[in-house]
């Protein structure tokens, strides 16, 4: 791929990247509820599962089979799911506000799964440099 | 001595039922004789041919016999000869199989040995497999720091990234937090 195409698809996809990350954030305060140590935490787990699956490359190529190298594959699959929940509920309430009944949720599965692909590709387009 | 005393004896006896018969039936003894011996004559000659009939049946019995005893016979070398045959064919096959058991054995061994061999290259291929992705991994990683080291397009990309998580990370905190 074309470097300079890279760079402009590795924006698009941080900016979406950023939007999972506020959907984890808002996501994961709608579960916990009210409360500064509950936004704090909220934040916390945003920019955590954010990293992970920015890293999806390292932890699933990874050929090594010790106890961390498969816990992380798990834990990676488990921040996946959380990621796909969040993502649908920050997507169907604080984006689709003006869409309703079976299109929203037609909509909102569609940009979930667009919005949790993209840190995974992105994860690609940083770690893996075999193309450039 | 004796014999001809008995011989005396029943002649004497003979006589003496001769002459009752006689006077007792007021016959002549030529007539009496002449019936004594047509009844003797006709008790010998069934006597005899119920003999030569029972004979001619035994002959026919022993005829009928003796063939089949010879067919038993044929038929008992006959099947002799069959089961020669039969265990020089049954000697002949365990050879061949004792022969093919020992050859199974043989290639047995030799499907073994292969087996080891094929499970052996496999392992190593597994190994080599191992190694290669492991070497694919490490050089993806190389790779990914040494582009985060010296390409400068990658250093500002990452600047952006940061500052604008850290931004938007910051207003979305802070409208949940005034909500």
């Amino acid at each position: 791929m074309n470097k300079t195409n890279k760079i402009y698809l590795s924006i698009g996809l941080g900016v979406v990247t950023l939007w999972d990350t506020i959907t984890t954030i808002y996501g994961t305060h709608t579960i916990a509820g009210d409360g500064a140590a509950q936004l704090l935490i909220s934040v916390g787990f945003g920019i955590g599962f954010s990293i992970v699956l920015i890293r999806t490359l390292p932890i699933i190529k990874n050929p090594k089979e010790d106890f961390f190298v498969v816990s992380a594959k798990l834990m990676w699959g488990l921040v996946l799911l959380y990621d796909l929940y969040t993502a649908f509920l920050g997507n169907y309430n604080l984006l689709l506000t003006t869409v309703y009944d079976t299109p929203k949720i037609i909509i909102a599965v569609g940009l979930t799964i667009f919005t949790c692909y993209s840190p995974i590709y992105l994860s690609k387009l940083i770690y893996d440099t075999s193309d450039e | 001595m004796t014999l001809f005393k008995e011989a005396s004896k029943e002649n004497k006896r003979f006589t003496e039922l001769f002459d009752k018969i006689c006077k007792d039936l007021d016959l002549d003894k030529l007539i009496v004789m002449h019936f004594i011996n047509q009844d003797l004559e006709r008790i010998y000659n069934s006597r005899i041919r119920i003999d030569d009939t029972q004979l001619s049946h035994l002959e026919r019995e022993v005829k009928k016999y003796t063939k089949k005893e010879a067919d038993l016979k044929s038929e008992i070398a006959k099947k002799e000869l069959l089961s020669r045959n039969l265990q020089t064919e049954i000697e002949n096959h365990t050879l061949s199989l004792e022969k093919k058991k020992e050859l199974l054995v043989v290639k047995k061994q030799e499907l073994i040995e292969l087996q080891n061999k094929i499970n052996q290259i496999n392992s190593s291929l597994l190994e080599i497999e191992q190694q290669k992705k492991q070497t694919e991994y490490d050089i993806m990683m190389k790779n990914y720091s040494n582009t985060a080291k010296n390409d400068i397009s990658h250093k500002y990309l990452r600047i952006f990234l940061t500052i604008i998580t850290i931004l938007a990370i910051i207003i979305v905190t802070f409208l949940i937090y005034k909500k």
